[in-house]
């Protein structure tokens, strides 16, 4: 972990963490020894394939997973300097909804089919604030409208079956800025979008942080979604982080080579090349037998002998730009190289007007 | 609907072979008189009309066998205790049931969960009149702590409603579990639990409300169950229900009494279901949809 | 250009470094070999330990219901008043009833009787319904329309009601009995195989052969013939401990099968009043019926739960 940091100002630390789930078929190692950090107000994207732990970590740090049998190996989780590691469910009631807030993936399911809009919502205000009942309901609109839905007077009323997906959605961010919470984590909010909504959402979801300094993590699978709003990124693959970085770093000067892979395969539709629709071939690894070497090594281009014995220790770019990779190692120049001139032809071709979030 | 079943009723039971009267020992006039006393001489259709037009007025007829008395009051004196009998029943099942389908779903693999498993499965394999046998003959006869028969006070009632109701608390709470089961790895759960609301909250707001619509829909196949049910522990207990009179009559050929409660019965039925039904549209807003 | 400080540990030397690239074979693994669907559900079934304990108590019920009969000289309505209500012996193991018949014979004839009703009606019934539920959800419209009509109507009275009305008409025995229960069984099947087959016709996978000019026939004979498999195999296993119970209740209440023959559900009752003096006489018919019954319950949830395709691992 970064001794050079000063981590007291951070809003949440993770250090070395590991969370496996004890299934019949054995121990599934869905994260391993994985630690950041997070600013408050900072809106950071965690990105990985399905299966590379993202859910899990973030799930483990809210403890919204079944324990058992999923189970917290090892590491620290510390938010607003208070180890929260070992906090019971009883404990944890005072953060989740109130500090930290999580909104789930799918709308359609994530809200309960039998209680009005207003009855939901409502239920979110008073499990951490006291109030009248009227001023419950003015508030409840209030929330809506903040989370960008019209005619929230009559969604009160409403059923969840009653709206449409994107709505819905709302409803969940309404919902979970009940209580102003320090951080909002939403696992892949847009996915089961259509990408028009995808990007009132994200809208959305910026003004927030915006207007009440609310910090988020925003899991996603997409980077063009990570392009529109995040000011860092964390890569994860194969329940570990490879690369972590600010955006630009990431965008234009990443060093992990699945990263890269992630970013070439974004089709685009705004360059004059043709281009074939390049992918990452191969599937995720198998969490449950997993040996101590790279996740990432066989289906990786400029894997190396060494990668499939250990996994790559932290490498530094600069101080805010972390790799994982053995790429870095002096020895490795020769096929360090290869892949540096296999993207930077990538990047002269594909990298041009692309907008970031500053 | 109901004219149909009535119609085909009558003339099922017409055809019944055999004669209401043919044990009889009578004279052989008597006989006769007795015949048309009935209208039982006259043509079918005849007889038909007849008796839709004592429906109409709610006449359910009288019966062959104990002469003069009308169905109508038999009906009225024996289904209060019928009634009586399955509700106890019905509320019996409910309330352990659910009870047990919840506990066994929330300590899912620990011992709870097996013994309701195995209730549940003697519940829904061992026909309700062995169940009725065997509790009457340890705890009347050898422990002697109920009565054996009859249905005047409370204490005769807890073996009956017992016998009855068990097949149809293993039902639910079978179906309570599963639907539990499922329901607490559902997304809305974890949107309850991520609210930061407290255990007791999530269960019964979310879990609970949600698991609890499918049992509705066990609800009318339960009443069902619950009138035959009646036939036999009726029997085994020796209680002056319907359930008793439906079998007598149907031993003895009484035929108006068959018709009449083969009626009754089926027209309760009817009622019952339409009752579920309404009450599963109050109960799950995404009916009132379709 | 990154800074690249070396940082591992000693025993790394320049040939770790020499490149692998990707390997194909590590990265499309599936761990488990493909099977076909039944092979996995009959393994499933295997592994289900309550399952093989209601096959094989089953089993049981079965053989003897075959052969027990068989192992004793008597026959089941050979009266001999001489011998009346003797307990277990050696000649006569179950011992003899009050009209001197041995009780053995009568128990394994009932069971005969019991097991024959309980599978014939559900094989009839399950036939009738796949027919009639198979036709009312391929054509649908009218047909469908009408066929439902009567399976509501049916289903919306007691169901022993009308065994009862349709037995007192074709009067007592064995062959009115089937008749009776396979004429007001098959309701459940049908509903059920109308339910598969409407589902079935929405998947992409029908619309699709359809699309590629499949014919009729072919379309039920590949696609919704054995993806109902399940769902009829499973109902049929639960519908036999129903057809037992009727049979039972029926001849309990006096209406079904009468004396001298014998059945399951006819010595219950018959053991019902001498239960303080002969207590076995109703024990030994109760147990069978109960264990019987409860073995299909056991193998009927297992089926169903090796059977399920969303289970398939």
């Amino acid at each position: 972990m970064d001794n050079n940091l000063d981590t007291r100002g951070n809003l949440l630390n993770v250090y070395d963490l590991s969370v496996s789930f004890d299934t019949y078929a054995g121990e599934v190692k869905a994260v391993q020894n994985v630690s950041f950090y997070l600013n408050r107000g900072e809106i950071v994207s965690i990105v990985g394939e399905s299966g590379s732990g993202k859910s899990v970590m973030t799930q483990s740090i809210a403890k919204l997973l079944p324990f058992p049998p999923a189970r917290i190996k090892s590491g620290k989780i510390i938010y607003n300097n208070i180890d929260i590691s070992n906090y019971s469910f009883q404990e944890m009631r005072n953060i989740k909804g109130k500090e930290i807030s999580y909104i789930f993936q799918d709308p359609m399911t994530g809200l309960n089919p039998t209680m009005k809009i207003g009855a939901q919502i409502i239920e979110a205000i008073y499990s951490h604030n006291k109030m009248k009942k009227s001023d419950a309901i003015a508030y409840s609109i209030d929330l809506l409208k903040d989370a960008g839905i019209s005619n929230p007077n009559k969604r009160i009323s409403q059923y969840p079956y009653e709206l449409s997906g994107g709505m819905r959605q709302r409803v969940m961010i309404a919902m979970a800025i009940a209580s102003k919470p320090k951080l909002l984590i939403a696992d892949e909010p847009t996915t089961a979008l259509d990408v028009t909504i995808q990007s009132q959402i994200l809208g959305t979801l910026k003004e927030l942080n915006r207007n009440l300094g609310m910090a988020i993590i925003l899991i996603t699978h997409d980077m063009g979604i990570v392009a529109n709003i995040a000011t860092r990124v964390i890569v994860m693959y194969g329940g570990k982080i490879v690369e972590t970085g600010p955006i630009i770093e990431i965008f234009e000067n990443s060093l992990h080579p699945y990263t890269r892979a992630l970013l070439a395969s974004v089709p685009r539709i705004d360059i004059d090349e043709k281009k074939e629709l390049s992918y990452i071939t191969g599937s995720p690894p198998d969490m449950l037998n997993l040996s101590e070497r790279c996740p990432f090594a066989p289906r990786c281009k400029y894997s190396m002998k060494i990668c499939y014995n250990k996994f790559p220790t932290e490498y530094k770019a600069n101080e805010k730009h972390s790799v994982y990779c053995f790429l870095m190692e002096g020895s490795a120049q020769k096929t360090m190289h290869k892949f540096l001139r296999d993207y930077f032809i990538e990047y002269q071709t594909v990298n041009r007007g692309v907008d970031y979030e500053k | 609907m109901m004219f149909l079943l009535i119609t085909i009723t009558f003339f099922m039971v017409k055809i019944l072979p055999g004669n209401p009267f043919a044990s009889d020992k009578m004279q052989a006039g008597a006989k006769e008189a007795l015949y048309a006393y009935y209208g039982l001489d006259k043509p079918i259709w005849q007889q038909y009309i007849t008796y839709l037009s004592n429906l109409l007025k709610g006449d359910l007829g009288v019966s062959f066998k104990l002469r003069s008395i009308k169905v109508n009051d038999i009906i009225a004196q024996s289904f209060p205790k019928s009634c009586d009998l399955g509700i106890r029943a019905i509320i019996f099942a409910l309330v352990f049931g659910i009870l047990l389908g919840i506990l066994a779903a929330l300590r899912r693999g620990k011992a709870i969960d097996s013994i309701s498993m195995i209730i549940a499965i003697i519940g829904t394999s061992v026909p309700s009149f062995i169940i009725g046998f065997f509790i009457q003959y340890f705890f009347s006869v050898k422990l002697q702590w109920f009565p054996v028969s009859g249905y005047d006070n409370l204490k005769s009632t807890i073996l009956p409603s017992f016998a009855l109701g068990l097949g149809l608390l293993a039902t639910i709470a079978k179906y309570t579990r599963t639907s539990m089961l499922e329901i607490t790895n559902s997304d809305y759960v974890k949107t309850a639990n991520a609210k930061g609301l407290s255990k007791i909250q999530i269960i019964f707001k979310h879990e609970l409300r949600n698991a609890l619509i499918p049992i509705l829909t066990l609800l009318g196949p339960m009443i069902a169950s619950v009138i035959t049910g009646t036939f036999v522990v009726e029997k085994v207990f020796a209680i002056p229900g319907l359930g008793q009179y439906y079998v007598t009559s149907v031993t003895n050929l009484d035929y108006s009494m068959v018709l009449g409660l083969t009626i009754f019965f089926a027209a309760f039925l009817v009622l019952m279901n339409l009752l579920v039904d309404i009450a599963y549209i109050i109960v799950d807003p995404r009916i009132r949809l379709s | 250009m990154p800074t690249s400080p070396s940082i591992i540990a000693e025993g790394i030397d320049c040939t770790d470094f020499e490149e692998v690239g990707i390997k194909p074979d590590e990265v499309e693994v599936i761990n488990k070999p493909s099977t076909t669907y039944f092979k996995d559900a009959w393994r499933r079934f295997k592994s289900n330990k309550v399952a093989i304990l209601g096959l094989l108590i089953l089993s049981f019920f079965i053989i003897m219901a075959i052969f027990g009969p068989l192992m004793v000289p008597y026959k089941y309505n050979d009266s001999n008043l001489k011998i009346a209500n003797q307990s277990f012996s050696a000649s006569h193991w179950f011992g003899t009833d009050e009209l001197g018949r041995d009780y053995w014979a009568r128990i394994w004839i009932g069971g005969r009787i019991s097991l024959l009703i309980g599978v014939l009606a559900t094989i009839l019934q399950g036939t009738i319904g796949i027919i009639i539920g198979s036709i009312s959800g391929f054509f649908g419209g009218k047909i469908d329309s009408f066929l439902m009509r009567i399976v509501e109507f049916l289903q919306a009275f007691p169901y022993l009601v009308w065994v009862t009305l349709l037995i007192l008409i074709a009067g007592s025995g064995i062959i009115p009995m089937i008749l009776a229960l396979t004429l007001t069984g098959w309701l459940s099947m049908a509903r059920l195989v109308r339910g598969q087959i409407l589902s079935i016709k929405q998947e992409d996978y029908v619309i699709a052969a359809t699309a590629l000019g499949a014919d009729r026939r072919r379309i039920i004979r590949r696609h919704m013939i054995p993806n109902s498999m399940g769902v009829i195999i499973v109902n049929l296993t639960f519908s036999v401990p129903q057809a037992i119970f009727s049979e039972a209740f029926l001849s309990f209440i006096g209406i079904g099968i009468k004396p001298p023959m014998s059945s399951w559900g006819l010595l219950v009752s018959l053991g019902m009043s001498q239960l303080t003096s002969y207590p076995m006489r109703l024990l030994i018919p109760c147990i069978c019926i109960s264990l019987t019954m409860l073995s299909f319950q056991l193998l009927g949830d297992g089926l169903r739960d090796a059977l399920d395709p969303k289970l398939r691992h």
